[in-house]
């Protein structure tokens, strides 16, 4: 778990975004220990499912069970799926989201790419499974490890600008950025 | 979960916010003293009332039995020269230093300051209201020395992400009021030249084994940009 992860899951944690998890469908990206979709979990989300590759889902579904958080009761709300970001989406991911959320994603420049095409094509699932485009919104959170410029540069080429919406107090290089749309582009 | 002091509501003159500004927001820092001495701010200057604030706080400690909680009024940077409004015993179970988190919660209206003191792993909850008399009492008490810094002291330190106090790792987080235990993994070996690598920082060459695209970075390093 790293210092992204956890500034992440307060951001969600916090107002506003804490009334807007409240009900929200919303999936993370590479989620490695889950903290910011179990954060989401814990501030009321409908539905959270914890994606990364398959062999770290393990582990995740341990964390779901050490916190009570599986959805066998039918009553709670987490689970987690298979999602390589150099592959189609899987079916069963192509619903409505209201948040993709991911932390320390942006560390490999290999994987910009991937991941904008990903969270592009989470982002256009429509509520009755038409691609449309409304109402999904995309935080990241990210530790500046050199890497930052090129991935904005990478997001603007695919139609994505950065709006930092939190900065860690303690360590400036650690912030919460909020993809959005470039006004114009309405898919790729 | 037990009451450690309480009183009825103060008349605003009376009570800790007698010195509001013409905006109503508050004039002076709520804050908690540290082990270093130094303050933990919970509700900010400037806060309009009614205004909450929470912090989480941790020991400073190996072995603590207790969290010593000294809330303290003011604007200078060390507690030794803020006013004390009272204290707050809250029991963590004895352990390596970091790892306790009891969170500290605020609010403040224009006649009364009150706070819970919550210890998110054991639940016990420890409840204050702000008592001119009482907190009289604390700031002798702290004046005698019972406040002092250091090993035993029971005075905390802010909770932070990474736990550079102590060697273990934290079993889990607070996040929205609710304990979030996060089991880590157990033997991974880290690889050679990563020592230290809990910190925070991203291994390259323990990520990319995760990652499959990654791995050519590893095998051409010069490709990174």
């Amino acid at each position: 778990m790293w210092p992204a992860s956890y500034l992440l899951a307060r951001c969600l944690a916090a107002p506003p975004l804490e009334i807007a998890m409240r009900g929200a469908a919303v999936i993370e990206l590479g989620a490695g220990c889950g903290l910011p979709g179990l954060a989401s979990w814990a501030c009321g989300a409908r539905r959270v499912v914890l994606t990364d590759l398959p062999e770290n889902l393990p582990r995740l579904d341990a964390i779901i069970d050490a916190n009570g958080a599986d959805d066998a009761s039918g009553r709670l709300r987490v689970s987690t799926a298979a999602l390589d970001w150099c592959h189609p989406l899987p079916a069963a991911l192509m619903q409505p989201w209201d948040f993709v959320v991911a932390a320390d994603a942006v560390f490999w420049p290999a994987l910009f790419a991937p991941l904008l095409d990903t969270i592009d094509a989470l982002s256009q699932c429509g509520r009755d499974g038409v691609r449309a485009g409304v109402g999904t919104r995309v935080l990241l959170a990210s530790t500046d490890r050199g890497r930052a410029a090129a991935f904005a540069a990478a997001a603007a080429v695919a139609g994505w600008t950065l709006e930092e919406r939190h900065v860690d107090a303690g360590d400036a290089r650690t912030s919460v950025c909020e993809l959005v749309r470039q006004s114009g582009n309405k898919s790729s | 979960m037990s009451t450690v002091q309480a009183s009825t509501a103060l008349p605003a003159t009376t009570g800790p916010w007698a010195h509001l500004d013409a905006h109503g927001t508050t004039q002076l820092n709520v804050a908690v003293a540290t082990a270093d001495g130094a303050l933990a701010t919970v509700l900010p200057r400037g806060s309009h009332l009614p205004s909450c604030g929470e912090l989480l706080l941790t020991t400073s400690g190996h072995q603590e039995q207790k969290l010593r909680l000294v809330l303290l009024l003011g604007l200078r940077p060390m507690a030794s020269a803020c006013r004390v409004l009272g204290t707050l015993d809250v029991p963590v179970e004895p352990e390596e230093r970091g790892l306790a988190q009891v969170s500290l919660s605020v609010c403040a209206s224009a006649g009364q300051l009150c706070a819970v003191a919550h210890n998110v792993r054991s639940g016990a909850r420890v409840f204050w209201v702000f008592d001119e008399a009482a907190a009289e009492a604390a700031a002798e008490v702290a004046a005698d020395g019972a406040g002092a810094t250091g090993r035993g002291s029971g005075l905390p330190m802010p909770w932070r992400f990474g736990n550079c106090y102590a060697e273990a790792r934290h079993p889990g987080v607070v996040v929205a009021g609710r304990y979030l235990p996060l089991p880590h993994e157990r033997g991974v070996a880290m690889p050679h030249g990563a020592d230290g690598a809990w910190d925070g920082e991203v291994v390259p060459s323990a990520t990319a084994a995760k990652v499959r695209p990654a791995s050519q970075y590893l095998r051409w390093p010069h490709s990174l940009p």
